[in-house]
């Protein structure tokens, strides 16, 4: 169902429950795996993804359609993950690489073989876990999503020039760390 | 290309699991959430710094009941003696309560007895104008 459509039966109040949860449905997968990649544990991220589109919900009446719903939605889904992420550092006290290395730890050992991939897979996880959050949010909105830059400077509202240069620049941290194997 | 790794298509796919049915539930979970978050919150609502402050008042107020002299108390256990020795006297006299207090008999003797009691005690107390004859 297209946006639009949805849009308008959550504006309808006899419609508004159904119509959420068509957008819901339409979007949950997007967002689960978006917030999934950042904070890798499952139950943080079924946290998460609720807390998502609760705010929705409450904000959805306010959305001005400049631009598209996914987007705003992702902006909301990037805004939640990041300030978990940024809470998670600030109640333990812990610098950047602890943080990384608790998110390290919560990838399940063997995870490659039990699912079938490869050891490169778990290597590149671990690798991204090494790039500062919004680093490496934005490096995923890229390479996972491939979001179109414009798209990316709605979501994060930082210019497209900038955002160019921080997923070069991570791609080729990445890189490099996983020549080293 | 510079990044070889990241061309590998295999790396696009993530390798985590969702426990089954979960997005089959999700929505109405979600949903579930909206509702209760929409119901009106009790205007008590529970915090370790009130119970701790109720907890801290509670002592203080054991402790001033505590440390309060005992004289009060033994104030008014003489008006309890006072009021059984009364009730006893009129119960056992067959009079009414009119009747008792008219008939200078009885009235005299136990109202007498609770006066003397009571000067004794007024009298520790250095009130220099009791009035032995004061209304009860």
């Amino acid at each position: 169902m297209e946006d639009q459509e949805i849009l308008l039966k959550f504006k309808n109040p006899e419609t508004r429950h159904y119509g959420f949860n068509l957008l819901v449905r339409k979007y949950q997968q997007k967002i689960y795996w978006l917030v999934r990649r950042m904070v890798i544990d499952h139950d943080d991220a079924d946290d998460l993804v609720q807390d998502v589109f609760v705010k929705v919900w409450a904000n959805l009446d306010h959305f001005r359609e400049d631009s598209k719903l996914y987007t705003w939605i992702y902006r909301v889904a990037t805004n939640e993950t990041l300030t978990f992420l940024q809470k998670k550092k600030r109640k333990y006290f812990l610098p950047l690489n602890d943080v990384s290395a608790e998110l390290a730890n919560k990838i399940p050992a063997n995870l490659s073989t039990e699912l079938g991939g490869e050891e490169i897979q778990e290597r590149f996880m671990k690798a991204l876990l090494t790039l500062p959050a919004k680093q490496r949010s934005v490096f995923q909105m890229r390479y996972y999503d491939e979001m179109p830059y414009e798209e990316m400077s709605e979501v994060t509202g930082t210019s497209v020039g900038a955002l160019k240069a921080s997923y070069h620049h991570a791609a080729k941290k990445v890189e490099e760390i996983l020549k080293q194997y | 290309m510079e990044n070889n790794h990241l061309e590998n298509q295999k790396l696009k796919r993530i390798p985590f699991e969702v426990p089954e049915g979960y997005f089959d539930d999700l929505p109405m979970r979600i949903n579930d959430r909206i509702i209760g978050e929409a119901k009106p919150k009790p205007s008590f609502i529970f915090s370790p710094r009130l119970a701790l402050a109720t907890s801290l008042l509670t002592l203080m107020l054991v402790a001033v009941l505590w440390f309060k002299p005992f004289t009060s108390t033994t104030e008014l256990s003489n008006f309890d003696q006072y009021d059984d020795q009364l009730y006893w006297t009129i119960l056992t006299s067959n009079l009414s309560i009119d009747e008792f207090f008219n008939n200078q008999e009885f009235s005299s003797t136990i109202l007498d007895q609770i006066i003397v009691d009571e000067i004794g005690y007024v009298a520790s107390q250095d009130y220099d104008d009791f009035d032995p004859n004061w209304d009860f």
